[in-house]
């Protein structure tokens, strides 16, 4: 019997292989859900098995390794993530993938997410954060050259640098699997707090810590290492990308947490807290929250609506990062839940982008407009997720971003807690640019019988907005798993109430007081007298009616007031310096090779002198 | 049968090229037929030998003419040299079948009778198990490999024929001297007696003798700086050639460096050298990886992106830990599957469309889908993608690099590696997602054939290395373990 | 059950009463700094009753109506959750944060139907009003972090009760830097000047507002009353102590007494409201926002690490 930790990681591979190959319409999309199916299906399952056993175990020799695979708490959540977006994301695809190539890769960077998320040693992390690496490159590389390159290049630059990281403590440590490597960290800390040398200098530490944080920092869109995301989100199938930032980015936090399983103590004793917050944990947060901003303020500036949504992606992963950052158990589980809470919405958002770009064909904001009125299905899944994102009550982006507020504030961290307060204004800032201009106003004439959305796209987002209320309804059902993680009660209360001791919060309480409110204005409503409805042009103009010839939406450049307070600002640019070194580096090489491989054979020959001569200084 | 047969591995393809001008007699078409018959037979004696080594687990040790050694000659087919004898065959039978459609330039017979040549001198170099048969094979090599470059009888092919003599012939007189020197101060020819008296050599002379002979053959194994010719003789030679030189070539070269070196393991001249052979490879990576990016003829980009794959074999060899011997054999081989099937694919191209520069390229994956599929994959592997057979090779290198602490040659390396998947990625790109107006090429089913089983291979490597990395090890032992090759080989006058 | 409902019941009815006597005293107060007679104070009542028994109502849609319902009901929402002396139902959930969102979304509502109505002067408002809230955020988070720190809960209740023995918030240095800067946001979350860009009386017409009339505006009207009374509320019991009486024998006196003692400083709070937005002109919108990023920021930001510390 092939175990069920093998099934959940190769089914996607397997189908996308077998849908690229036989690449017949209808049969492929079948194989490829099934794929996406089955891997959520064994995650299901393996909940039943968690709750008697601690973990699920598979260990496999290969090419000299033995890769060792490990299902847990923690891990299980995150391939829960990964299955339930991933599987919305790929009905999505039966929807807008184009051919067997999407599938084939899509499939293939599923199955390298859960691998990262299920990898139990060094070696198999790496090789399937390469393989989801490349796979999701490939889903870019389709679309735009410039865009997947510069992905390519930073996510193997990151990569590289976990290489290197991981060379470091096999070098050290003589094994890759998680449970020697982190023993034998913690006895090195153990061993430095009795004052006998440790394995690992303080330097070396830094180095580790450092390569990490940026392989993990580049996969996760942390500043200034975000700059591939907004161009990799924006151009790929928007379906996919739903996957892509749901799911992909949470392998980069997933690795922050791997850290602190591995490296964490280590860390604390060699460079100790700063507040409650162990000082590396404080940089991650610290990046995290001037990723929120950034990422933020570039959203709400955005003119093309998969733009905004990347950078919107990568503020949100912003918080995740605070909160991982802090290092409580509290705001571990907080950044955790909205690394849920993330993956559901913006999915379910990147799904919403995705019909609208498959039904109209534009993706900037000044070719769309009232759109609400002709899809009304997808417009009241953009409503749940703009609530979910906006962080209001009550649906599961507020539960989660309220814990992650409390976390981070309760620890006492006052910038921190300024910048995160900064960043739920700057979601409600951008959420209101998409609502305006993609939904109400004047809608442009070609787009008067647009469809509303396709029933795999309706279902896919039907399935995510769902979970969206449940679990800001019902929060304690993610708080209850959470609460495995550490084996203690962290986060108390009921499915329906989250309690931490200073503070509360009550999903079905706010729910049912919601409606007594909206019951209440209702009633208010009804008494008065009945409503006439009036198209666009009957408004308020002054006094001079106008006609559809007029332009009645702010279309272009809505936030310019904002733009011209940062100005300043806006110059600074990671994304241009990163490329004035690549093309640095390009022209360097070009002038390198054009006086090395010069085509004088006299040069060549001045070569070997050259180098005989250096043998001869060798020691002859 | 007898071991004693495998000495047809040297003697048939030297005998059969002394055959062609009578074969030439039958006529001009025979003789490509006949090249590929031979390679054939050539073939069923390195898989015959191959299968008698690994099943045995014991080397062939062939003596010239009954005589022990270091009276006699011998060949030494170990571990190593069956499964590289074997890539030799296979390869040059792969492309005596490129060649059918690849070499239409006359005269035919020469081009049949140095393809032979070239393929002896490769396998002799790696059989051999004497110093200075070691120079004439590597001489045979060479000048095969001259003729061959400048067999299209382009300018280019001259010019570029021409840097190679005088680079190779240079480092073939070093090599020379330090056979000679060798010989001065120990009396023997034969590697593996070389290995048993080298620590009673006189530490000074060893080092000079090393030092003279790696620069000899870091000339045939494109270390850099040395490597400048291997650009041009890259892009100027047939295409056929072309896939030998990247595949076995300079893997000869490279491997009868190695052996030499390491059979001075327990002298002081060791680390020294090997740091030199460290400091060489990384360079070459880097500086290969690096001239690679902005070139606009594919073959060109390929040439120098071997050259940097060689270089990070050199590096494997030089951090010499038995992990890093273990991964730089395998990377040898894995280099040799994907590089075969990229210049075959190229070569391939550019017979077709006419020239190997990159606007054939564009829209390729439409034009001939097998043939952008062959490379597209091939191109994955090199950058080193999981899955795919290099990422094997490259991950067990550098992390043995890691292992003994050579982080900043690493971080040079993976830098190196960051430039190559660009320029890959760039002509994946052109191939199938750049617009072309030509219409769709039929594909040779030969060459798809050939392609789509390096293909397979790199794809079965990748997803289950198993087999060969076991192969891959014991051949790494071959090299590395000289004490076993000493007691392997039997010496007159020595009791076993 | 009963007992709630009627709790409640009765709360949003002095919520909104008084919510409407506040907008009368605003338009009284400034008459007479303005040498005016002004308006009686139950005008704004008279007001929303004439809006919402008009006849004709004209709508935009779905949205546009549910947009407003939204607003008031998540108002009423936010109100239950304040602690109102001895009466509110909801305040042993009156988590800081939550009540800050809270506090939020009725905007929400109304930009949605403001924008639904497809109005240039609607979207002109509401990116006004967005970038108003995206200024005072930054301020006002750090007010709100101060405060947690400082007495080391989220609880408004609990910070209620803890004023009564340690003092009101504002006789403590860093709670006080908080409790300027928050009320220099207040000015903004009424829309007084100089933050009344997104409104802009006079020359866009009241930016979100602009295209509602009849019911609609009725309604928003009276979110409006209980939203004022919501946040004066929320800052009288955060920074100024709230309002717990315990010195008569009948707790229903005690309670009179305690909305009395809370009247006062709810009063007090939107008199200085007044003054300032009198006194001021106008902000555009990037000078509001460098505004709220320089001063109130430094200052709330000070008030939070003394906090910490």
């Amino acid at each position: 019997m092939i175990n069920e930790l093998m099934i959940i990681i190769f089914a996607p591979l397997l189908a996308g292989v077998l849908a690229w190959l036989l690449d017949i319409k209808g049969i492929r999309e079948a194989i490829g859900v099934i794929g996406a199916a089955i891997p959520l299906a064994y995650l299901i399952q393996a909940y039943q098995t968690l709750s008697t056993q601690p973990s699920i175990q598979y260990s496999i020799a290969l090419a000299g390794f033995k890769f060792e695979f490990l299902l847990y708490q923690i891990n299980w959540i995150f391939a829960m993530i990964a299955g339930v977006v991933g599987f919305a994301a790929v009905l999505g695809m039966v929807s807008t993938a184009k051919d067997s190539y999407e599938w084939l890769f899509a499939l293939i960077s599923l199955t390298g997410v859960l691998g990262v998320f299920l990898a139990d040693d060094l070696a198999g992390f790496f090789i399937f954060w390469e393989v989801m690496t490349f796979a999701s490159f490939m889903m870019v590389l389709k679309y735009n050259r410039k865009a997947s390159l510069k992905y390519f290049l930073l996510s193997v630059f990151g990569a590289y640098a976990m290489l290197i990281a991981i060379g470091i403590i096999y070098a050290k440590v003589g094994a890759l699997d998680f449970a020697t490597i982190q023993q034998v960290l913690y006895q090195d800390a153990m061993r430095g707090a009795f004052g006998t040398d440790t394995l690992f200098s303080r330097n070396e530490m830094i180095l580790v810590f450092g390569l990490f944080l940026i392989a993990f920092g580049v996969k996760a869109g942390m500043f200034p290492l975000h700059v591939w995301a907004p161009d990799a989100y924006s151009e790929t199938n928007q379906s996919y990308t739903a996957m892509f930032s749901g799911v992909l980015s949470k392998a980069g936090v997933y690795g922050m947490l791997v850290i602190y399983i591995l490296l964490g103590t280590r860390l604390m004793y060699e460079f100790g807290k700063f507040g409650a917050a162990p000082k590396f944990g404080y940089i991650i947060a610290l990046l995290g929250g001037l990723t929120i901003i950034v990422g933020g303020l570039l959203a709400a500036l955005q003119e093309d609506i998969r733009k905004l949504f990347a950078y919107s992606s990568i503020s949100q992963i912003g918080y995740i990062l605070v909160g991982i950052g802090v290092g409580t158990a509290l705001s571990i589980e907080a950044a955790i839940y909205h690394a849920v809470s993330h993956a559901l919405f913006k999915g379910l958002f990147f799904l919403i982008v995705a019909t609208i770009i498959y039904r109209t064909g534009k993706t900037e904001f000044k070719d769309m407009g009232g759109l609400a009125e002709k899809m009304p299905i997808t417009f009241a899944m953009a409503f749940v997720a703009i609530l979910s994102l906006a962080g209001i009550p009550p649906l599961v982006g507020f539960a989660s971003k309220w814990l992650l507020f409390e976390a981070v504030i309760h620890e006492n961290m006052p910038i921190l807690g300024g910048m995160i307060f900064f960043g739920s204004a700057i979601g409600f800032v951008y959420l209101i640019r998409f609502t305006y201009a993609v939904w109400f106003g004047q809608r442009p004439t070609d787009l008067d019988d647009t469809k509303d959305a396709p029933l795999p796209l309706a279902i896919a987002m039907g399935i995510l907005a769902l979970l969206n209320v449940v679990f800001g309804i019902a929060p304690g059902l993610v708080a209850k798993e959470l609460n495995k993680i550490f084996g203690k009660e962290v986060i108390g209360g009921t499915i329906y109430e989250l309690n931490l001791g200073f503070g509360r919060y009550n999903g079905l309480l706010i729910t049912i007081w919601l409606v007594v409110g909206l019951v209440i204005a209702a009633i208010i409503y009804f008494l008065g007298a009945k409503v006439r409805k009036v198209p666009v042009t009957d408004t308020y103009q002054a006094g001079n009616p106008v006609t559809m010839e007029y332009n009645l939406t702010i279309r272009r450049n809505f936030f310019l007031p904002l733009k011209e307070t940062l100005a300043f600002w806006l110059r600074i640019s990671f994304d241009r310096l990163y490329q004035d070194i690549g093309k640095w580096i390009e022209d360097l090489a070009e002038t390198m090779r054009h006086y090395i491989y010069n085509g004088s054979v006299q040069a060549y020959a001045w070569y070997l002198a050259i180098v005989l001569l250096i043998l001869a200084l060798w020691g002859v | 049968m007898n071991p004693q047969y495998a000495s047809l591995l040297i003697a048939l393809p030297l005998f059969s090229a002394f055959l062609v001008p009578l074969i030439k007699r039958a006529g001009k078409k025979v003789i490509l037929p006949y090249l590929t018959l031979v390679t054939l037979i050539q073939t069923g004696i390195a898989a015959w030998a191959f299968k008698e080594v690994y099943t045995t687990g014991k080397p062939i040790i062939v003596l010239a003419g009954g005589f022990q050694p270091p009276v006699g000659i011998n060949l030494y087919i170990g571990h190593f040299a069956a499964l590289f004898v074997l890539i030799i065959a296979v390869v040059s039978f792969f492309m005596t079948v490129f060649s059918m459609k690849a070499i239409d330039v006359e005269p035919i017979d020469k081009y049949a009778m140095l393809f032979l040549l070239l393929m002896l001198g490769a396998t002799g170099m790696i059989a051999t198990g004497d110093i200075f048969n070691l120079f004439v094979f590597m001489e045979i090599t060479a000048i095969s490999a001259y003729a061959l470059t400048g067999y299209n009888k382009t300018g280019e092919a001259s010019e570029a024929a021409m840097k190679y003599i005088i680079l190779g012939g240079i480092g073939s007189s070093f090599f020379l001297v330090g056979v000679a020197l060798l010989y001065g101060s120990l009396g023997t020819l034969n590697l593996a007696q070389i290995a048993m008296l080298a620590s009673k050599m006189n530490p000074t002379v060893a080092q000079a003798a090393l030092a003279l002979l790696v620069f000899g053959l870091a000339v045939e194994a494109e270390l850099f700086p040395l490597n400048a010719w291997a650009p041009d003789a890259y892009q100027a030679s047939p295409h056929p050639v072309t896939v030998m030189f990247s595949a076995f070539v300079v893997k000869a070269g490279l491997y009868a460096m190695v052996r030499i070196v390491y059979l001075f393991k327990d002298t002081p001249a060791f680390m020294g050298i090997l740091n030199l052979i460290l400091i060489l490879g990384t360079l070459t990576v880097v500086i290969g990886e690096l001239s690679a990016l902005r070139q606009t003829n594919v073959k060109r980009m390929l040439a120098y992106s071997s050259i940097a794959q060689i270089g990070l074999i050199a590096v494997g060899f030089g951090v010499a830990t038995p992990q890093a011997v273990d991964a730089a054999v395998f990377h040898m081989v894995n280099h040799a599957i994907v590089k075969a099937l990229m210049f075959l694919a190229v070569g391939y191209v550019a017979i077709t469309l006419g020239c190997p520069c990159i606007e054939s390229f564009k829209g390729l994956g439409k034009k001939m889908p097998l043939t952008a599929f062959a490379i597209t994959v091939g191109a994955i592997s090199i950058v080193g993608i999981p899955l795919f057979n290099i990422f094997w090779s490259k991950f067990r290198l550098l992390l043995a690099a890691l292992q003994v602490g050579k982080t900043g040659i690493v971080a040079l390396i993976l830098g190196a590696s960051l430039v190559e998947a660009v320029y890959y990625f760039r002509l994946i790109h052109a191939m199938w997602f750049e617009e072309s107006k030509d219409e769709k090429v039929e594909e040779n089913l030969a060459f798809s054939i050939i392609m789509l089983l390096l293909v397979a291979l790199i794809i079965v490597i990748g997803v289950y290395p198993e087999p060969v990395w076991n192969l891959v090890q014991k051949a790494a032992t071959d090299l590395y373990n000289v004490a076993n090759y000493i007691k392997n080989v039997p010496l007159l006058g020595v009791s076993p | 059950m009963l007992m709630i409902a009627v709790k409640a019941f009765l709360i949003l009815l002095y919520a909104t009463f008084m919510g409407f006597m506040f907008m009368g005293i605003i338009r009284i107060v400034t008459a007479r700094i303005h040498r005016r007679v002004g308006p009686p104070i139950y005008q704004p009542i008279l007001d929303t009753i004439k809006l919402l028994s008009k006849k004709s109502n004209i709508t935009h849609g779905l949205i546009y109506d549910f947009g407003v319902i939204y607003a008031l009901g998540a108002t009423i929402l936010a109100l239950m959750f304040i602690p109102l002396g001895g009466v509110s139902i909801l305040r042993a959930y009156g988590d800081l944060i939550l009540i800050t969102f809270l506090l939020e979304i009725p905007m929400l509502g109304i930009m949605f139907a403001a924008m639904s109505s497809g109005n240039p002067w609607a979207g002109l408002g509401a990116q006004r009003a967005l970038l108003t809230l995206l200024a005072i955020q930054v301020p006002l988070g750090f007010a709100i972090v101060a405060l947690a720190e400082f007495y080391g809960t989220f609880s408004t209740y609990e910070i209620v009760m803890a004023q009564q023995t340690v003092g009101w918030s504002i006789t403590h240095l860093p709670l006080l830097l908080a409790a300027i800067a928050y009320d220099i946001v207040l000015q903004a979350m009424f829309g007084k000047e100089p933050f009344d860009i997104m409104i802009a009386p006079g020359e866009i017409s009241l930016g979100p507002m602009v295209e509602f009339g009849g019911k609609h505006m009725g309604i928003l009207q009276i979110q409006h009353a209980i939203a004022l009374f919501a946040e004066t509320l929320f800052f009288s019991n955060i920074f100024l102590g709230g309002a717990v009486v315990t010195a008569f024998a009948s707790p229903i006196l005690n309670t009179i007494a305690s909305l009395a003692v809370l009247l006062i400083k709810q009063l007090a709070v939107l008199m200085i409201a007044i003054f300032i937005g009198v006194i001021f002109p106008r902000f555009t919108i990037d000078q509001a926002a460098r505004f709220y990023w320089k001063w109130p920021t430094i200052i709330a930001a000070a008030g939070a690490i003394l906090a910490a510390l």
